[in-house]
């Protein structure tokens, strides 16, 4: 049996547009147009570093039905490249890009170039050395809301050599991302498919290791400071011997790196020294990041006498500015403020004061689901139409968040300065 | 806080007023109208809280000054058992309080705000001080710094203002955001407006992606539209090339023709027009040495005219050859003159003849001038001894020599020093003797010494006494006296009899030395005088070898000093004059010893001159020369014949000159001739007339020539329009020699019209397809969609953050404003009970309760029937009894959280029955038990029930209140 050698990716969202960061300054953003295409471009030259013979490509090509000119003539290049260099690339479309959606520049695909239907499973053998070493198996989504299970559609009986099978899926029903064509691993191990080439998920991971070998690719470059957006990112070499995955490798292509920090302020008395501890913490991600464009969030918790300063006008963003002119490579994205004043609840409940009288208001309202959705719908969540599709993720979120920090905002200006 | 007084400096009606008549307790003011009640009203709040400026001038009086005076003045407050003084100046500008405690230190403005509890103007005016009118607004009750001090004292005392936090939460929210639809002025709204904005760039963006094929279609088609174009300006170019390559050559071809017509008349050849044609190889030859020789034609000519010169030169040359032989004589020929160098060496011999001979004849010169000189000498040298010799001759007495003359001078010396040394001894005898003589008398006065016994007299006499002195006393019986006596006269005795002989030894010993000096000293003296006389023996004898009779005295001796010394000087000078002669005569001998060698030398130089003539005219003989030249003549001599050597080259020159032009000549005029037998013309002819015959065939072969070139121009063009391919070529010259170029001329210029429409519309063309090209890649390489969508990504997150942000302070605010609310309903009943008992207390129970409306903003009353009334529903005095009631419990609420300051009411009970303001007064002395109250009134009955139902209370005519002050004003 011949061996081979195929790098499987993913969720590539070419020319996809960053999400979810703060406004930032002339270098970065150049950087962050540009990524996910480089992420491609290094995705090409590893597939012909490694000399993979195949690329599996799982879907999420781009990132909605209005696909950039520019990635597309990008894919095709890079296609092209590899096409030209013998290699076997086969994709499927997924919820972002279905087939059915969007249009396309490209007139016709490179030789050497398939890409899979969605009316169907439909398979392509992979070469080596003049004989079929695997097979291909994959359907596309037609339209974004699939919600079939399309993994029951794979063959449960094959004669390939070796099965690959490229499947656009959540797997296990990850809360995190939406349950487009929703399975389980049990419809993953139904089918006669040795290696299961998942795409969907952005986090790097082996749902499965062996009969069969289920594996996200995750995104190919992160495109927010979401935490499954954070860490490296890049695609999956498969080594193939005897009928047999040999060894799964990660592979990170990623240009720019998301990464994310968590620090408690208990202890730390003014912002000076906070910058220096945020700058500690920060050294292990940029060291992790290599040569890449690293941007950092950091989210500030806890509660400490810094608290009062954070609180002041720009403070923050003062911070921030200081951190990012502290910095080489790091792009400080933003500085979270989550942090509570040093006050003692229940010593505030003991006083019997108005700030009393405000936390049994606040406790009552924590205690009453209802009655904290109600007084949140009164005041916080106005009927307007301007704002509908950009606030909804904020209305949906944690009432019971919103309303402490409410509670910490009222305290923060009714309690004395002196105190916090 | 309690008011003890107050000094008015200048306020309204009173000026420098001062009063320190109050205390705690009931007290009430009372005066006539305009007696400045209200005024003292506006003063305590105005040095509490300041004054109002004058930007509230109509809205509430300012009290100037009437009467002069600083606009302001002090309190005299009391608090917690300490006195302070509040000062104030109304003219201030920053109207500022001044505090002091009792010792008249500054405190620090903040104190004010203690000593009032946390009072502000507007509490303290609708609460605690008064007047009638404002009892009678219930707005002046429910005012929000009093709703909140009353309902919120939690608050006050505990930290922040709650409202003022609401209100902060609120306008912090308004600035995210605010649901309103019409409200602009918030960063949502900016939020909003940048993603618009966006999405209309956005827009437009995709649609130029979107149009990429057609993009593509466009560009496709203006290539293929720029590639026709082309093809037709190609062909255009082409022929409008071929048309200009004709009319670039028609000229020259022109004069192809014109030359082959030339040549088939001059050789009578024919010439084919369409063929290329090749020149003449034998003409070109021809051509070149008729060229060659053309080009020699002013050389030949000017030949002819120097052949003629050089013969007239050369009869010249020969004559003046001629008379320079005669001018050198008989005996020089041509040959000779011509074989005759005079060579540089030999130029030098004669120089050095020349030299030699004037040499020669200057040494005789020279020699017979020192033989002269030294002739000269010997005679003056003779002349000299023989003048010496005169003068030593003359001399009759000459003094003895010079050794003789230095004996007598040292004698003299030494006589001198001997009567010095004489004289000498003669004082050391003298002297000596002396001393001899002054010793013998001392020795005869130690002598006389020696003989006197007084001493040991005494000494022994006084022995007796003493003895004699102890016997009588022993015998007298006056032992003790006698004994003591005596025994110190025998011991005064005893020691002057020992120290009389120790004094005698000691004059025997002085005396045997005065001897001893005596006879030393005559010895000596002696001696001396025997020296002294020795030395006079000597001195007379040296005075008699110097010849003198005696010894001489001195001025014997200075007069034969002076001759001695005019001796020695004779002698010196007569000494010199014999060693000068002897001196001259060695002169005169070294004289005669020159003049015998200059006649010597004289002698020698005359007879090399002569030998050197001699040898001179010998060389001359050798040379030829003529034997009187002299150096000079001979190099004349020589330069002749230099003359006429060069007259003989001149000649010799001219004649090789004549020969060479004659040659040459010759041989020209051999070629010229060839040339023209070439051409059919034989010729005997010379000089110009042949020349002449030359050119004239000369000019015709190079007229053929030129001819032959013109063709070969022409075909040189063609060829090189043709490419050098030799069928176009042929193709030129078949459309050159059947053209017509005034069509060719005409169909150029149409075609540059044509061509220039074409060019046009190809540049049109290009600039469409350039301009397709770039759409196509400013779409394929614009990352404006992405940079948009991250723009548009970044704003909505930031969205997402305001309307976060903004919910959390909404529901903050909401949050501290309802649990205000709350506060205000739950706290109030607390005011209101107090409120209700008093209302009950003042109207005899007509009413009841004081209830709060359920909007929290107002209250009303109920009667004993428990009937609701609204206050504006009851009658004045009624209404004012609730109010003051109400106020009542306001205070004691304050009271309760620390505020506690001096209720200050004008006039507020004209409205009351008697049996009510009795009722009224009775609860305000129970009120004043722990407080102070001051109540003004212009009525004396007022305060008369007042006081006469207010335990505790005393009444004060404002007339009572403090004369003119004496303090001076706080500055």
């Amino acid at each position: 049996m011949t061996a081979f050698r195929f790098v499987h990716a993913a969720d590539l969202h070419l020319d996809t547009p960053f999400d979810g960061l703060a406004r930032l300054g002339r270098d970065v953003p150049e950087k962050l147009r540009d990524a996910s295409l480089q992420a491609f471009d290094n995705l090409v030259a590893e597939t012909l570093r490694v000399g993979a013979h195949a690329l599996v490509l799982a879907g999420d090509i781009y990132d909605g039905p209005e696909r950039g000119l520019r990635g597309q003539l990008r894919f095709h290049a890079g296609l092209k490249r590899l096409s030209e260099a013998g290699v076997r690339v086969v994709m499927v479309h997924g919820n972002h890009d279905p087939l059915a959606d969007g249009w396309s520049a490209i007139r016709a695909w490179p030789a050497n170039v398939t890409v899979l239907p969605s009316d169907g499973v439909a398979s392509v053998p992979i070469h080596a050395e003049g004989r079929e070493v695997a097979r291909v198996y994959g359907i596309s989504y037609a339209r974004r809301d699939t919600t079939d299970n399309l993994a029951r559609y794979f063959p449960a009986h094959t004669d390939a050599p070796f099965a690959i099978g490229v499947l656009h899926a959540n797997v296990g029903a990850n809360a995190e991302h939406a349950a487009y064509s929703p399975c389980e691993l049990s419809d993953l191990r139904a089918a006669d498919i040795d290696y299961w080439a998942l795409g969907h998920i952005h986090r790097y991971q082996h749902l499965s290791e062996g009969a069969p070998w289920a594996v996200y690719a995750g995104v190919l470059q992160g495109r927010s400071p979401k935490p499954s957006e954070q860490g490296a990112k890049g695609a999956a070499v498969v080594d193939v011997a005897e009928n047999a995955v040999q060894r799964v490798s990660f592979a990170p292509l990623d240009v720019v790196r998301f990464a994310g920090l968590d620090v408690d302020v208990a202890g730390i008395r003014d912002i000076p020294e906070l910058q220096t501890h945020l700058q500690s913490a920060a050294d292990s991600a940029v060291a992790e990041a290599g040569d890449r464009q690293l941007i950092l969030r950091a989210r500030l918790t806890g509660r400490g006498p810094v608290h009062a300063a954070l609180r002041g006008d720009d403070a923050v963003a003062d911070l921030r500015a200081a951190l990012q002119e502290a910095s080489g490579r790091v792009w400080w994205d933003r500085v979270v403020d989550a942090t509570a004043p040093p006050i003692d609840p229940d010593a505030i409940r003991r006083r019997g004061d108005f700030a009393a009288e405000l936390l049994g208001r606040a406790d009552a309202l924590a205690a009453d689901p209802d009655a904290r959705a109600a007084f949140l719908k009164r005041h916080c969540r106005p009927s307007d139409r301007r704002l509908r599709g950009f606030v909804e993720a904020d209305d949906t979120a944690d009432e019971s968040e919103l309303l402490d920090a409410a509670v910490m905002e009222a305290l923060d200006r009714l309690e004395p300065a002196d105190e916090s | 806080m309690i008011i003890r007084g107050w000094h008015i400096d200048g306020f309204g009606v009173f000026r420098d007023r001062r009063t320190e008549a109050l205390g705690p307790g009931l007290t009430v003011l009372y005066g006539p109208n305009e007696a400045g009640k209200s005024t003292l009203l506006a003063f305590i709040r105005g040095v509490l809280f300041g004054f109002p400026d004058k930007r509230s001038r109509g809205k509430q009086p300012l009290y100037p000054p009437v009467h002069g005076g600083p606009h302001g003045g002090r309190l005299f407050v009391e608090h917690d058992g300490e006195g302070f003084t509040i000062g104030r100046s109304a003219s201030s500008r920053k109207n500022a309080a001044r505090i002091r405690d009792a010792d008249g230190k500054d405190r620090p403005e903040g104190e004010l705000t203690r000593l009032l509890g946390g009072a502000d103007r507007t509490l303290f005016q609708n609460v605690f001080g008064f007047s009638l009118w404002e009892l009678q607004e219930l707005d002046t009750l429910t005012a929000e710094s009093v709703r909140d001090r009353i309902f919120s004292g939690a608050i006050a005392g505990a930290g922040r203002d709650a409202r003022a936090a609401a209100d902060d939460l609120e306008k912090a929210a308004r600035g995210l955001y605010r649901p309103d639809g019409r409200a602009r002025n918030h960063r949502m709204n900016e939020l909003l407006q940048e993603i618009r904005d966006i999405d209309d760039e956005l827009a437009e963006a995709r649609t130029a992606a979107r149009a990429y094929p057609e993009k593509l279609q466009a560009e496709a088609e203006a290539q293929r539209a720029v590639e026709e174009l082309r093809g037709e300006l190609d062909s255009k170019r082409a022929r409008k090339a071929a048309l200009e390559r004709l009319l670039r050559l028609w000229d020259q071809w022109c004069a192809r023709e014109d030359a082959l017509a030339e040549l088939e008349t001059a050789t009578g050849y024919s010439f084919p027009r369409t063929r290329p044609v090749q020149p003449d190889p034998a003409l070109t030859d021809r051509q070149r040495r008729a060229a060659q020789l053309r080009e020699s034609l002013a050389l030949q000519r000017q030949r002819l005219t120097d052949r003629d010169t050089r013969a007239d030169e050369l009869a010249q040359a020969k004559t003046s050859l001629a008379h320079a032989l005669d001018a050198l004589g008989g005996d020089w020929t041509a040959e000779g003159v011509e074989a005759f160098r005079m060579t540089i060496p030999e130029r030098e011999t004669i120089r050095a003849w020349e030299h030699d001979r004037e040499a020669a004849r200057s040494r005789v010169a020279k020699a017979e001038e020192q033989h002269d000189a030294a002739a000269k000498r010997l005679k003056e040298a003779q002349d000299q001894e023989q003048k010496l010799q005169d003068a030593l001759d003359a001399e009759t007495d000459p003094p003895p020599d010079l050794a003789t003359l230095r004996a007598r001078e040292d004698a003299l010396d030494r006589l001198r020093a001997e009567l010095t040394g004489l004289e000498s001894r003669r004082r050391d005898a003298e002297n000596k003797r002396k001393i001899a003589d002054d010793r013998g008398e001392r020795v005869a006065d130690l002598e006389a010494q020696q003989g006197a016994g007084l001493i040991a007299a005494v000494a022994l006499g006084l022995l007796a006494l003493g003895a004699a002195a102890v016997a009588g006393g022993l015998a007298t019986g006056l032992a003790a006296l006698g004994i003591g006596a005596g025994a110190v006269l025998v011991l005064f005795g005893a020691a002057l009899f020992l120290a009389q002989r120790r004094g005698r030894a000691a004059q025997a010993q002085r005396l045997a030395k005065a001897r001893r000096d005596r006879d030393d000293a005559a010895e000596a003296a002696d001696a001396a005088e025997a020296e002294a006389a020795r030395y006079e023996t000597q001195v007379a004898q040296s005075a008699a070898e110097l010849g003198f009779a005696a010894v001489p005295e001195e001025a014997e001796r200075v007069q034969a000093a002076s001759a001695l010394r005019e001796s020695l000087e004779h002698r010196r000078r007569l000494d010199a004059q014999v060693r000068e002669r002897a001196d001259a005569a060695k002169v005169v001998e070294a004289r005669q010893r020159e003049v015998d060698a200059a006649e010597k030398a004289l002698e020698t130089a005359q007879q090399a001159r002569d030998d050197l003539e001699a040898d001179w005219a010998a060389w001359k003989r050798e040379r030829g020369f003529p034997a009187p030249l002299t150096p000079q003549g001979v190099r004349d001599f020589a330069q002749q014949i230099e003359a006429a050597r060069r007259a003989l080259s001149e000649k010799h020159s001219t004649e090789r000159d004549l020969e060479a032009l004659r040659e040459a000549i010759a041989g020209w005029e051999d070629a010229a001739r060839g040339i023209l037998a070439e051409r059919g013309r034989n010729t005997d002819a010379h000089g110009e007339a042949l020349i002449r015959a030359f050119n004239a065939t000369a000019e015709a072969i190079a007229a053929e020539q030129d001819a032959y070139a013109r063709v070969a121009a022409a075909e040189q063009a063609i060829q090189r329009e043709a490419g050098h391919d030799s069928e176009q070529a042929a193709e030129l010259r078949a459309t050159l020699a059947d053209g017509d170029v005034q069509t060719w001329r005409a169909e150029l210029g149409d075609l540059d019209d044509r061509l220039s429409d074409t060019q046009q519309r190809h540049e049109d063309a290009v600039a469409r397809h350039q301009a397709a090209k770039s759409d196509r890649e400013a779409v394929e390489q614009s990352d404006r969609i992405a940079e948009l969508e991250t723009r548009r990504n970044q704003i909505v997150d930031e969205m997402g953050r305001t309307y976060r942000r903004w919910q959390e302070l909404t529901a903050a605010q909401a949050m501290v404003a309802e649990t205000l609310e709350q506060f205000e309903r739950e706290r109030q009943p607390a005011v209101f009970a107090n409120a209700s008992e008093r209302l009950g207390f003042f109207t005899q129970g007509r009413y009841v309760q004081i209830r709060q409306d359920p909007d929290g903003q107002g209250f009303s009353v109920l009667d004993s029937d428990l009937n609701p009334i609204a206050p504006i529903d009851l009658s004045r005095g009624t209404r004012e009894q609730l109010y003051l009631a109400v106020r009542l419990g306001l205070i004691e609420e304050f009271m309760g959280r620390g505020t506690a300051l001096p209720l200050v009411m004008d006039e507020i009970l004209v409205n009351f029955d008697p049996e009510r303001m009795a009722a009224v007064a009775r609860e305000l002395g129970r009120f004043a038990e722990d407080r102070q109250i001051l109540l003004f009134t212009c009525h004396p009955e007022i305060a008369e029930r007042v006081t006469a139902h207010a335990p505790n209370s005393r009444a004060l005519a404002m007339t009572e209140l403090g004369a003119e002050a004496v303090e001076p004003a706080l500055s």
